[in-house]
């Protein structure tokens, strides 16, 4: 070994990083050479001193510090609560928990029950409205079998135009129209008849309406339907049979 | 009997190893407080860090980011001292920070201390990690991103350095003078 390679080594001799083959040739080199012995003596030397440098520690005050690192310090928790931590931490609270069962469930009834007590004032209205159109045989303000001359009869006399549909053709013949108030709002009463049984249909803007889904139902001997089409809402009572209440009730 | 949550004693590791981080922080930035912050901020990034930690030694894992932080904090303040001299103060001679006190010379130690300080930050790195935290060279090849062979020379032209400063003191304390 040359006196150059030694001295390329000496310092990974010095620190054991050398394969054993190295570290053996090293060794032969340095007792048989006193220049790189002297300058590997030095390198000990060096070693030897810096042993004793001081190594600066953390301060007591500085690790409470470090300790007091919310988590939330954490990458992982931060993305969490931008996403699904909120969710979780809800549910690891049982309070919070609770509270919000108790919130989702007070508004799930309460739209439950709103929404029944539209359908059920709703029916109850159309069956009365039927019955007091009937009573005054057959309750209409306007005689007419044309849509053309009712669409434009409603005009002034409610808040919006009720579509107007002659269903003679389908076997429903158009016998007029009257304009009814039911609670608080105007009403569009369109009547039709269908051999000797008449049906009145009641028209009310959907919003106003409230109800999101179809209803039928009986009651003494009469039947309902209720649907929703475009804006309006459309309330078909009548004393027909339900089969083709409901073929009529497509036609809208 | 549970297993330990892998987090929290990554977490406990860096806790751990935060003397070792405040020693490379001190010795490469020379002022405690600077080196409390780049560790207070190294430690956060590890946390943070925690997905892409691949296991292995924490100890390097963390004294790597604290060396990022702290050569990061050394441009910086270069950059913004645009006088050179300043710069060689940054990373130069003098130090009244510390303590030789507990060296058995106290003289070749305080000259020591001068010479490691004046070294530039590529040399000071690897002779702190070596000499005073024991790491092997394959460890601070991985903390400062560099081949082994790099971190031997570098090493290699350190010492050179420190000898070539300490040999005349040696010498003195040798003679008695």
């Amino acid at each position: 070994m040359e006196c150059d390679e030694c001295k390329d080594l000496l310092t990974a001799y010095l620190d054991d990083e050398l394969t054993s083959q190295e570290y053996a040739m090293v060794s032969a080199h340095i007792e048989i050479c006193s220049a790189c012995e002297q300058v590997y003596a030095e390198e000990f030397s060096l070693h030897q001193h810096c042993q004793h440098l001081p190594r600066h520690t953390a301060s007591p005050d500085f690790i409470e510090q470090i300790k007091a690192i919310p988590l939330e310090a954490d990458k992982r928790f931060v993305r969490q609560e931008n996403s699904l931590y909120w969710l979780w931490r809800l549910v690891k609270n049982p309070y919070l928990t609770h509270a919000f069962v108790a919130v989702v469930t007070i508004l799930a009834m309460n739209s439950l029950l709103t929404s029944h007590y539209k359908a059920d004032w709703q029916q109850q209205e159309a069956y009365g409205a039927h019955i007091r159109g009937l009573m005054s045989s057959p309750g209409v303000q306007i005689r007419s079998s044309d849509k053309h001359q009712i669409g434009p009869w409603f005009a002034g006399k409610l808040d919006f135009a009720p579509k107007v549909q002659d269903l003679s053709e389908q076997g429903f013949e158009l016998i007029g129209a009257r304009a009814d108030y039911m609670r608080q709002q105007k009403v569009a009463v369109l009547i039709y008849k269908r051999r000797r049984h008449f049906i009145s249909v009641l028209i009310v803007p959907h919003f106003k309406a409230g109800i999101n889904r179809p209803i039928s139902s009986r009651h003494n001997g009469y039947h309902y339907i209720n649907k929703q089409k475009g804006d309006f809402s459309y309330s078909v009572i009548s004393d027909l049979n339900m089969e083709e209440l409901e073929t009529f009730s497509n036609y809208l | 009997m549970t297993e330990p949550d892998p987090y929290e004693a990554y977490r406990r590791d860096l806790i751990d190893n935060l003397d070792g981080a405040m020693n490379l922080a001190c010795w490469l930035l020379r002022n405690k407080s600077e080196a409390e912050d780049a560790v207070q901020s190294a430690y956060v990034k590890a946390l943070q860090a925690y997905d892409s930690y691949r296991g292995g030694n924490v100890r390097a894992w963390f004294l790597k980011i604290v060396r990022n932080n702290c050569i990061t904090h050394i441009q910086v303040a270069a950059r913004q001292r645009k006088n050179i001299h300043d710069f060689k103060e940054l990373t130069g001679v003098s130090s009244g920070y510390f303590d030789c006190t507990q060296m058995k010379n106290i003289e070749i130690g305080y000259d020591l201390n001068k010479a490691i300080l004046a070294l530039s930050p590529k040399y000071k790195e690897v002779i702190i990690l070596r000499e005073i935290e024991g790491l092997t060279y394959a460890q601070i090849a991985d903390i400062i991103g560099v081949p082994s062979g790099t971190v031997m020379s570098r090493l290699a032209r350190a010492r050179a350095e420190l000898r070539r400063a300490l040999t005349c003191k040696i010498e003195e304390v040798k003679n008695g003078v």
